[in-house]
């Protein structure tokens, strides 16, 4: 986790779907300061979005830690704008709905995922 | 209550996946509950998946549970399913996300491709869901379909 899923009416192509996985991955790091090893991105095509959206980005995202309202705003406009970006779509056409699940319920490399914040520590024992 | 697991296509065989949905039906009955669940699987097109910048080789699966369900029932049920799936994919442990996901929250992360389509994707989507999984259970014996319609 996280858990990035973008559903666009039409396919995009290869390249842009490794170039979109890569902004997406980057931004999710850069704001939240999460490790890039936890960030997953799924691409999915032949959606009609509500409201004429070409792009609807949801992520499933622990909550709780460093996440604060300030931060989750920047990591969806940040999300918004990149997208829209590298797609070639204007950034109101990009909807970035971002849900919180508590860190505490998920597993990764066998061990319950760290406080958002606290990944510094957990890294080193998963290293040990 | 459900459980979705999704997974890479052409990374495990049928044989495969069916003891996957075995080991996590039973270890549900045995750490959650023995209500009834459905396992859907979804199939991820190869190149449509990225995990740490590369091409994903991850499985993520969510299960649902009640809310206020206990941490040690949790983490004993999550250490069972990642020892079972990495002995039956013969995954590192890196390559496993696992949760269990109360109810309210799970039903938010189901319903979040249903509230960013319009009422036409939506029709759209509840076809291709229905066909594809009747199809899969028919002709795998599992519940099984692709993100792309």
């Amino acid at each position: 986790m996280p858990l990035y899923t973008l559903a666009s009416r039409k396919p995009l192509s290869a390249a842009v779907r490794k170039e979109v996985a890569d902004l997406v991955t980057d931004a999710h790091c850069q704001v939240t300061g999460a490790p890039a090893q936890f960030v997953n991105v799924v691409f999915m095509h032949g959606h009609d979005l509500r409201d004429g959206n070409l792009v609807g980005v949801i992520g499933n995202v622990r909550s709780g830690g460093n996440r604060s309202d300030d931060v989750l705003k920047r990591l969806r406009e940040r999300l918004q704008a990149d997208v829209a970006a590298k797609a070639n779509v204007a950034v109101d056409k990009v909807s970035v709905r971002l849900i919180g699940v508590p860190s505490r319920w998920v597993m990764e490399g066998g061990e319950i995922m760290p406080e958002p914040g606290a990944e510094a520590a957990w890294l080193e024992r998963a290293k040990a | 209550m459900k459980i979705l697991a999704t997974v890479q296509e052409g990374q495990f065989n049928n044989d495969q996946i069916k003891a996957l949905e075995a080991t996590l039906r039973r270890n549900y009955a045995e750490h959650v509950s023995t209500v009834r669940i459905t396992v859907i699987w979804c199939v991820i097109p190869s190149g449509q998946a990225f995990t740490n910048y590369q091409p994903s080789q991850s499985s993520l699966i969510s299960m649902e549970c009640d809310g206020g369900f206990p941490q040690d029932g949790r983490v004993k049920l999550l250490h069972a399913c990642e020892h079972d799936w990495t002995t039956i994919t013969g995954q590192n442990p890196d390559q496993v996300m696992l949760s269990l996901i109360e109810a309210d929250v799970f039903n938010d992360v189901l319903d979040g491709n249903r509230v960013r389509l319009s009422k036409a994707g939506n029709l759209k989507l509840q076809w291709h869901m229905l066909t594809s999984l009747l199809r899969s259970k028919l002709g795998k014996g599992y519940l099984s379909f692709r993100p792309n319609l």
